[in-house]
This record gives structure tokens, sequence and C-alpha cells, in this order.
């Protein structure tokens, strides 16, 4: 009897692979010769066995969920990640992303009985929510590496690439890759004749207090360093603990320790430049007697966070505040245009660039609101 | 035997206050940014005497609006907590209580989180919270009321009852919040750190606080009556609900500010006067100076741990829990016979 239900379910599977993904292939019979699983190594080195055509996907944490829609396959991501979908720009370059359940709100928290009812064929993740899923749930999960903030350039690349292998995208990623490359190389043309000493130090500052940074072991290092431009707090190791309440790789240091690196250029996340023009606490920083204190541009994600986006576009929004002799011929805005539509195939307005760069691309708070049940 | 009692008080009021000085000094002049001694001398008296800045602009930045202000702070909020700990003792006549114990803390921390999800601005986070301090005391206390009186037992009923609201609320604000940006700047906000206080957040909290700690400073005696029972208060000529009343309002009012200022605090209501009593003896006409002294040095020098001791800073909650606990032990066991 058993038998006889394993043989009928063998023979529906092919079936329901072909009927689900009808749009794509003409059914024309139910014995395909290609064969029905194919092998998937993670990060990791462990292996996983995937539908070999219309595998699902649940993508967990908010800088990679930009990928799948980059290299054209969000159909097959059935689940993801309640930050990422709350972007308002995320929602304009990938608008199924809006209906879709998103099972996994902050890193560590996600919530198993929704992602079972998304039931997607495995969960791509770094290993906090991915060992969540795995004790949890029978699903198997995708290892991503790198996801303690500290990512090179280079790292960027393999990433995209890994996801590439994973949805079977490769020339979608190389398009990234290439883009990437290309950015690089007309960076360092342009700053070739920027002295060491002449390179201009920057700082991050988020939160409320402004006091939140990126020290010099994250990836905005080398973000920073391609944009001819060195991090403010170089000295100081933001990754090697965790404060309760900031996202990993971020730390709170003192007031003190920023009058003392006393950067040129200050980028905030939180509230207005003038806040900090006005206060007495800020007086005496270059970048405040100078009036050079950003706020940080919000794209499909967070720019400072490690994204395919912000490889690309940070560093060269940075180097052009930084440095505007060095591009008085160039549009920070065409570039913008020519990176979303190479890369993510969507063709961003004049005012979206805008409000892009001018840190005005909102966020939909109330994201459960507009959720389909 | 009671003038010798007087004299030993007021020389060890005079200890403290001695290493209260010190311990300002030395805040002054630790920190992240090395300054010489000499160059704080310089910026301070061209400050006092209004002589041109013979230093760069960045150090007087730093000794007169970053620690200077932290370390004003560090002192009112320390000794406002301290004091209204002990206040609270008294009238709960009971050992094991704070000024949180009526929910100011929670309906303080909710309004902080509401206005952090609506809105950015630092100053709005400060209203609100001391607004909600104030609301969730008050509901507390109208809870309370039976016939025209609010029995202590009923009081901490209801703190419990008000702070636990104020709590749900504070997850609930949480939740809704844009898990980016909003919720990891509530649970940080809440955790409490003398690194954001600025020069103007004083000049509005700074006389709030000292008045309310005036007025207990005050009322110190009287508090000695209380501790006797409404009853005995009464025969002596106190009217007990009054004073109970006053009393709630400056701690809360005092709380309340702190709150606003540096987010939660523990420990400090709690322990620091269980330190003084172990000092001057439970006369709070002794506690309560004893009181504002340990407390505001304690605090400033817990501070100077958490800026100095690493390269980010140490959440001072963090810390003052990790001391404080730890302390309180020691004096439980000391104490136990007494207690």
């Amino acid at each position: 009897m058993k038998k006889a239900i394993c043989l009928f379910l063998l023979f529906l599977m092919p079936l329901g692979l072909v009927f689900g993904t009808g749009s794509r292939e003409s059914a024309v019979s139910p014995a395909s010769e290609t064969p029905s699983t194919r092998v998937v190594k993670d990060m990791l080195g462990n292996e996983i066995v995937l539908p070999a055509k219309g595998a699902t996907y649940a993508v967990f944490g908010g800088p990679v969920s930009q990928i799948p829609a980059m290299l054209g396959v969000s159909d097959s991501v059935v689940a993801v990640t309640k930050g990422a979908q709350m972007m308002e720009l995320m929602r304009l370059v990938d608008p199924s992303i809006v209906n879709k359940p998103a099972p996994r709100s902050t890193s560590g928290n996600v919530n198993v009985e929704e992602l079972l009812l998304a039931d997607p064929d495995c969960v791509i993740s770094f290993d906090t929510d991915g060992n969540i899923v795995k004790n949890q749930t029978s699903i198997p999960v995708i290892f991503l590496e790198g996801g303690d903030m500290s990512v090179t350039i280079d790292e960027m690349k393999e990433e995209v690439r890994f996801f590439g292998k994973v949805f079977d995208a490769e020339e979608r990623a190389e398009v990234f890759v290439q883009f990437l490359e290309k950015t690089v190389a007309m960076l360092e043309k342009r700053l070739s004749g920027l002295p060491a000493d002449k390179q201009k130090r920057i700082f991050i500052g988020e939160g409320p207090s402004h006091l939140a940074t990126l020290g010099g072991d994250t990836f905005i290092t080398h973000w920073l360093k391609a944009a001819g431009l060195k991090n403010a707090v170089l000295d100081i190791q933001t990754t090697t603990e965790h404060q309760e309440g900031l996202h990993s790789g971020f730390l709170e240091i003192s007031m003190e320790q920023v009058i003392k690196s006393n950067p040129d250029i200050i980028i905030i996340d939180t509230g207005k430049s003038e806040e900090i023009y006005n206060s007495p606490r800020w007086q005496g920083i270059k970048a405040v007697q100078n009036k050079q204190v950003y706020n940080i541009p919000t794209g499909i994600f967070l720019w400072t966070r490690p994204s395919a986006e912000s490889v690309v576009l940070y560093p060269v929004w940075l180097a052009v505040k930084a440095y505007p002799e060095l591009f008085s011929d160039f549009s920070m805005v065409d570039f913008m245009k020519d990176f979303y539509k190479t890369v993510f195939n969507y063709e961003i307005s004049d005012e979206n660039a805008e409000r892009v760069i001018q840190s005005k691309m909102g966020r939909v708070v109330f994201s459960q609101i507009d959720r389909k049940p | 035997m009671e003038v010798s009692q007087s004299k030993r008080s007021k020389s060890i009021l005079l200890v403290l206050f001695i290493i209260l000085i010190l311990s300002m000094l030395a805040a002054l002049s630790v920190g992240r940014y090395q300054v010489p001694v000499k160059k704080i001398l310089l910026v301070l008296e061209s400050r006092i005497f209004g002589t041109p800045l013979k230093v760069e602009e960045r150090i007087a930045t730093v000794i007169l609006n970053v620690r200077l202000p932290r370390i004003i702070a560090g002192f009112l909020v320390g000794a406002g907590l301290a004091i209204s700990g002990a206040a609270f003792q008294a009238i709960f006549k009971n050992p094991l209580v704070s000024s949180q114990i009526l929910g100011v803390a929670s309906g303080a921390g909710f309004g902080a989180a509401i206005a952090i999800l609506l809105s950015e601005s630092l100053v709005l986070v400060q209203i609100s919270s001391f607004f909600f301090g104030l609301l969730s005391v008050f509901m507390t206390y109208m809870l309370s009321r039976v016939r025209k009186k609010a029995p202590i037992l009923m009081l901490v009923l209801s703190g419990i009852v008000v702070s636990s609201l104020f709590s749900a609320l504070t997850s609930m604000t949480k939740y809704i919040a844009d898990p980016l940006n909003k919720m990891p700047a509530i649970t940080f906000w809440l955790l409490g750190s003398l690194n954001h206080i600025a020069k103007k957040d004083l000049y509005v909290l700074g006389p709030i606080m000292l008045a309310a700690m005036a007025t207990i400073f005050i009322l110190r005696w009287r508090i000695n009556l209380l501790t006797m029972g409404d009853e005995e208060a009464r025969s002596m000529g106190v009217r007990s609900e009054r004073l109970k009343g006053i009393i709630i309002i400056c701690a809360t009012l005092i709380t309340a500010a702190s709150v606003c200022l540096c987010g939660i605090i523990g420990w400090i209501g709690l322990v620091i006067p269980h330190l003084g009593r172990l000092l001057v003896g439970p006369d709070n006409r002794n506690l309560i100076p004893v009181s504002v002294l340990v407390g505001g040095s304690f605090l400033i020098i817990v501070d100077c741990i958490a800026r100095t001791a690493s390269s980010s800073e140490i959440p001072i909650g963090v810390l003052t829990a990790i001391i404080g606990a730890p302390l309180f032990a020691i004096l439980l066991r000391r104490n136990r016979r007494e207690l």
C-alpha cells in the first residue's frame, strides 16, 4: 500500500513541477529527460538538494534581499525579509515583494510558522537565522558567510556570484561584477592624482546621538578606500563586541573620541545636519566648521550596510561629496540611472534618483497593513 | 553619646564631600581625548575670568561641552536617584523599594519609545518621556486611592500594575517600530547612557531636579516621623498624607527627569541609601545628605569607567547593575540581622 502511494507521488512530482512552472515550459510530456534534482553547495560547504527546476526560496537578510531582483529571479522567492520589504525603492524595483510573506523581521527573529506556511524548498540565510530554521524545521538552509559587517569588496562580488549559482543566473551576476569593477576602476582613475596626505577623513555617526559608528574593521573601511577616503575611527574595532540595541558592526563611541578624531566629513542617518551645526558639543570639528555633515542616502536598502547597491553607489557618492573638483564633469544622477538600469533592469526616474541622494526615499513602516491576507 | 554621634556624622559628611569634589576633578581630567591638566585649568580660567582662550577650540569643547555637562548630569542623576530612593524607603517603611516602584521609569521609557517611533527630535523624546513618567505615577496614585488615602500596600500593587502596563506598551511600540532603525534606537535609549547629555538639557531639567532634591532635603526630619507610622506622625502634628504626597511628587520629578537625561539607570536608588545607612545609621537627617553625596560620586565614577574602559561606550545602566548587585549582596550579608 505504502509503495503504491510512493509510486503515485513519484509520478505526480514531475507533473506538479511542469504545471507549477507552466508559463515557462510547454508541457509536452511528464517524463522529462533532465534529472529532477540538482545539488547546491553552500558557503560552508554543505550540500543541499533542490528540485532541478522551479525551486522556491526564502531569502533572509536585509542587504542580500535585493540580489534576487537583480538576477531577475524574484518569482522564485516566496518568503522575504521584513526590513527589505519595507523599503520604498525595493518595492519599486520589485513590486512583487510587497505581497510576499515576511517571516524574518530582524536578525534572530524568524516567525517559523509563517515560514512553514510559505513553504519554500530552501532558505538562504546567514548563520543566526539559518540556525533557527535548521533547528526548528526540516527546510534545508543554504548558509551564507560573512554576515558580520566586515566584508570586503571582493567578498561582495563572491556573494553575488554565489547567488547567481544558486538561482542559476550566473550571467546576471557577472553583469553586476563587471559594473562594480568598472566603477572601482573609474574611481581609481579620477582619484589617481590625489596625494595620500590630502585624503579626507570621514566619520559615520548613526542613531539619534550620531555616535554609533562603523570602525576600522568593518566593510565601510574598504568602501571608503575605494572612494579615496579614510575612516576617521580606523583604530577602533567595532565588530568584536556587540552592543544591545545596535546593529552588529556598530558601536557607540564617546563624543570625546569623535572630537579627537576630528573628521573632515560626517555622515548621519537620523535627524538633520543643522542639529549638529547648532550643537555646542560638535563645535571645533572640521566637518562642522566646513559644513560637511550629510544624511546618508537610502536606496533599495540602507547604504550603510554591505549590499550590492551600496558597494557600487556609496563610494561614488562619497567621492563626489569629498572631492567635487575631481568630479566636475560627472553626474551622480546619470550614474545611478545607468546602475539601476544595467544591474537591476529598473529605470529610475530623475526625481527618484534625487530622492535617494537626498535621503528622502522612504520606508513603509506599517507594512503589515497593506499585505493581502 | 548624641553629641559624639552627630560629630561622627559631620566628619563623615565632610569626607564624602571631599570625595565628591575629587571624583568630579578626576572625571574632568580623564577621557579618551587626553587633555593635560594644565590645559584644563587654562580652559576653566578663560571661562571663569572671561579671558581669551589660550588653547585649541576643540579642547575647550571637550571640557566645557562634553565633560562638564556629563559630570553635572552624573551628579544630579546619581544624587537624585539616591535621595528619592532613601525617601521612598522611609515612607514605604520598606528597605527594598526605590523611586521606580510607582512605575515612573516604565512610564518614562514608554514616553521615550513612542516619541522615537513618531519623530526624530531628541527634545520631543525628552518631553514625552517626562510627561509619561509623571502620568504613570499619577495613574498609580489615583488607582490606589481608598477613601482619600493611598495606603502603602495599594500604592505598591498599583505601581506594579501601571509599570507592567507601560512595559508592555513599550514592547508593543518596539514590535511595530521599523526594525532597521527605530527599534534599535528605542532599545539603545532605554539602556541608559550619559553620552548624549548636552548643556541645554541641563538648563531645563537641572533646576527641576535641584528644586525637588532641595524639597526632600528640607523635609528630611519629617520623613523620620513618617517611618514611625501614620498614627504616630499625626500625633506629632505631621499631616502624613500630604507629606507623603509631596515626597512622591518630588521623587517622581527627579526620576522622570533623570530618565529623560540618560535613560533608565537602575540600582542607585536601592543600593546607595543602604550604603548610607551603613555609614551614618537610619536617621534620615543624616542619611539624606549622605545619599546625595555618595549617589553623586558613585555615578560620576561609574560614568568615568563607562566612557574610558573601552573604545566604545559601555551602557551605564549595565555597569551600575554589575557594580550595584554584588554591592547590595555584600550589604545584605552584613546587615542580615537588622533586615
